[in-house]
C-alpha cells in the first residue's frame, strides 16, 4: 500500500467514525442537553440583551414565494433590450451549470414592459411597481444575491434556515431564542400568509434543534388566524376558568416537590400565555378598528390585493406590539386559480402581471403606515426570494430559475436609505463580482447585526457541537449600513 | 471525552508521522470521503472556536493546515489545475493562520478567518 493511501485511509477509517460519533451524540462527556437549555426552560421567552445597541426591534421578512424576475421589477438592463431574442452570449455563461429544467433559450424582454427612474436616488422600476416605486429613496438594494439550489422547496429553506436540508433553525426562531419576547401576551415569531402555504410548509418557520418555544406561530387567513385559540363553543367561560384554575393548582403542588423541574415551570409559563394570547392575541389581528384610508393604503379593497394587504396590516398591528419576527410569504390572490405564486415559467407577463398588483400596493402601504408612525425607525423591512429569475425565456415567455445573480431590498433603520448595493452582469445573469455577492448566510448576519446581534456569537450546543444561524459562514454586509 | 481525545490525538499523531509526499506516484486521490472529513473537521474547528476551546481549536486548525496540504498537493501535481491550486494555497494560508491567532487568544479573529476557510471550501466546490 502506498504511504499516501494509507494516510488517506487512516483518516477517513478514525476520522470519519469520530465524526460520525459526535454528529450521533455519543462522545462520552457531551450531553444532548446542555446546561444553558436546561435553564432556558424555565421561561425560553424571557426579554434577552442584545450583544450592542440594536437599530430595529423588529422584522417583517417578506417572502416573495415562488421568485420573482428581478430582471422585471428591479435590475433595469438596456443590454438585455438590446440582446432580446438573441442567444446567451457565451462569456456570461462561464461558470454557470443550466441544471433546470429549461436550459439557456433566447434571451427573453417584455415588449411591454417599461421603465423609469424614481425619487432622488434616481432607483429604476418597471411600470409593474407603481407605488412601490413611490418608496424609491426609503429603500436599500442588494442588486448582487446569489444563493445554492435551483429547486424552490431546497432554496426557500436555505433562505429561512440557511441550509438546504430540513432541520436547522429559522432566522426567525434565532432572533427569539437571542432576544425573547418584548410582549409577553404574543408570541416572538409570526408567520402569516395568505390562501396558501410555501413548498416545505413549517419547516420554514420551525426551531430546528433550538428549544420548540422559539417556532414561529403560523397566523392563519381569515376572520380567526388563531387556530384552537377561541373557547369551544360547549365549554363555558367559567368551566373553562375553573379547569385551568384546577390545573394550575395541581401543577403548582406537584412544583412544589419538584422545584427544579424545569419542564414543569415552561408548562405552567405555556398554559398562562396560552390564557394571556387569548386575550391579547385577537385585538392584535382584528382590523376592524382601522380606518377606511388606511384599509385602502393597503389595498384592501381591490380583490387582488385584499388578501396580502390583510396580512401587511395585521404584521404592522403586531410589530406595533412588540412582536420580533413576522414572517410573510406571499400566496396568491383571489380570483384566478391559474396564477398561485411568482414561478413564471410560461407567461409571465401575465403572471407578474396579477402577482406584482397583488404586493405592490400593500407593501407601498405598509412602508407608508410605519413611516407615519415612526415605526419605521425601529422596524427592518426585508423583500427576499429563494432565487431570481434568468435572463433567457423559457416556455416561450417565461423565465427559469436563476440563484446566481439577483435583487432583493431591505427598508428600515440602520441602512443607508435610496441606496443600491452591488450589481449583476449586463444581462442580470450573475453578480458582477461573483466574490462580492451577497448570499443567504451575509443576509441573515446583517439582520442580526442590525437587531443587537453579532452572529458569531449567537451560539445554541446542539450535541456537542456549538451551531450558530450562519453555519460556517456570513459577513455583514457593512457598505449597506449607516 | 478521554476516549475521543485518546482517539484524536492518535489520527493527529499518525497523520503527522507518516513521510511528507514528494512525487506524483503516491498523491492521495482527493475523493468525495475525503471532502466529508474536512467538511466534517472544518465544522467542528468552527464550533470548537465558537466555544473558545483553545486545545481543540488548534488540535482542528493543524488538522485543517494538513488536509489543505494534501488538497493543494493534489490539485499542483496530479490535477493541474490552476484555479484550484490557488484556492487551496489561500485555504491553507487561512488555516495556518486560524493556529496562529488561535495560539494568541484571539477567538473572534480566528472566527472570521473560519469564515474565509468555509468560503474557500464553497468557491472550490463550484469548479468541482
Amino acid at each position: 500500500m502506498k504511504l499516501s493511501d494509507s494516510r488517506r485511509n487512516f483518516l477517513q477509517t478514525f476520522g470519519l467514525g469520530l465524526g460520525a460519533m459526535s454528529i450521533n451524540g455519543f462522545v462520552p462527556g457531551m450531553g444532548i442537553i446542555n446546561a444553558a437549555f436546561a435553564e432556558d426552560l424555565a421561561d425560553p421567552l424571557s426579554p434577552k440583551k442584545p450583544h450592542f445597541p440594536a437599530k430595529v426591534k423588529s422584522v417583517i421578512w417578506l417572502h416573495q414565494n415562488g421568485a420573482p424576475s428581478s430582471l422585471d421589477l428591479f435590475d433595469y438592463k438596456p443590454q438585455l433590450i438590446k440582446l432580446a431574442g438573441t442567444d446567451v452570449p457565451p462569456s456570461f455563461l462561464q461558470g454557470i451549470e443550466t441544471s433546470t429544467q429549461g436550459g439557456t433559450g433566447k434571451l427573453y424582454v417584455d415588449p411591454k414592459r417599461s421603465w423609469k427612474q424614481y425619487g432622488e436616488s434616481g432607483a429604476w422600476f418597471s411600470d409593474l411597481m407603481p407605488n412601490l416605486a413611490k418608496h424609491a429613496d426609503d429603500l436599500t438594494f442588494i442588486k448582487n444575491s446569489k444563493t445554492i439550489g435551483a429547486t424552490h422547496d431546497i432554496s426557500i429553506l436555505k433562505m429561512n434556515t440557511g441550509d438546504l436540508n430540513p432541520g436547522r433553525p429559522s432566522i426567525g426562531a434565532w432572533i427569539s431564542y437571542a432576544l425573547g419576547t418584548a410582549n409577553p401576551d404574543l408570541p416572538a415569531y409570526v408567520v402569516m400568509y395568505n390562501r396558501i402555504q410555501p413548498r416545505s410548509g413549517a419547516v420554514n418557520w420551525g426551531s430546528g434543534f433550538l428549544p420548540a418555544a422559539y417556532q414561529g406561530t403560523a397566523f392563519l387567513p381569515g376572520a380567526s388566524p388563531i387556530l384552537y385559540l377561541e373557547r369551544p363553543s360547549h365549554i363555558s367561560a367559567r368551566q373553562q376558568k375553573e379547569a385551568l384554575a384546577l390545573l394550575q393548582q395541581l401543577d403548582g403542588n406537584r412544583l412544589k416537590e419538584r422545584i427544579h423541574d424545569t419542564e414543569l415551570q415552561a408548562r405552567l409559563r405555556a398554559y398562562e400565555l396560552a390564557e394571556r394570547m387569548q386575550a391579547a392575541a385577537p385585538a392584535a389581528v382584528d382590523i376592524s378598528t382601522e380606518t377606511e384610508l388606511t384599509k385602502r393604503m393597503y389595498g384592501l379593497d381591490d380583490p387582488i390585493s385584499a388578501s396580502y394587504g390583510n396580512t401587511l396590516l395585521r404584521a404592522r398591528r403586531l410589530v406595533e406590539r412588540g412582536v420580533r419576527f413576522v414572517h410573510i410569504v406571499s400566496g396568491n390572490p383571489e380570483g384566478d386559480a391559474s396564477i398561485v405564486d411568482w414561478d413564471a415559467h410560461s407567461d409571465l407577463p401575465k403572471n407578474h402581471g396579477v402577482m406584482a398588483k397583488m404586493v405592490d400596493k400593500p407593501i407601498a402601504g405598509l412602508l407608508a403606515d410605519l413611516k407615519s408612525r415612526g415605526l419605521l425607525e425601529s422596524t427592518l423591512v426585508v423583500w427576499t426570494s429563494e432565487f431570481g429569475r434568468t435572463p433567457w425565456g423559457e416556455s416561450g415567455n417565461g423565465r427559469d430559475h436563476n440563484p446566481w445573480g439577483y435583487t432583493q431590498w431591505m427598508a428600515g433603520a440602520g441602512l443607508k436609505p435610496g441606496y443600491s448595493h452591488g450589481e449583476t452582469d449586463d444581462i442580470g445573469l450573475k453578480a458582477a463580482d461573483e466574490q462580492q455577492a451577497v448570499d443567504t448566510y451575509d443576509i441573515h448576519a446583517t439582520i442580526l447585526h442590525l437587531m443587537g446581534l453579532n452572529h458569531l456569537q449567537t451560539t445554541f450546543v446542539n450535541n456537542g457541537r456549538a451551531e450558530r444561524p450562519t453555519v460556517n459562514f456570513g459577513k455583514v454586509v457593512t457598505d449597506i449600513l449607516t | 471525552m478521554k476516549l475521543k481525545v485518546l482517539l484524536q490525538t492518535a489520527t493527529l499523531l499518525s497523520v503527522f508521522y507518516y513521510p511528507q509526499i514528494t512525487s506524483a506516484d503516491n498523491l492521495p486521490d482527493v475523493d468525495k470521503d475525503l471532502m466529508y472529513f474536512i467538511e466534517e473537521t472544518n465544522d467542528k474547528l468552527n464550533s470548537d472556536l465558537a466555544l473558545k476551546l483553545k486545545a481543540e481549536s488548534i488540535e482542528g486548525a493543524d488538522m485543517m493546515i494538513e488536509l489543505t496540504q494534501m488538497v493543494e498537493e493534489h490539485f499542483t501535481v496530479w490535477a493541474k489545475n490552476q484555479k484550484a491550486t490557488q484556492l487551496a494555497k489561500t485555504s491553507l494560508q487561512t488555516a495556518i493562520n486560524i493556529a496562529e491567532l488561535v495560539r494568541a487568544d484571539e477567538f473572534e479573529a480566528a472566527a472570521e478567518k473560519g469564515i474565509e476557510l468555509s468560503n474557500n471550501c464553497e468557491s472550490c466546490h463550484q469548479l468541482f
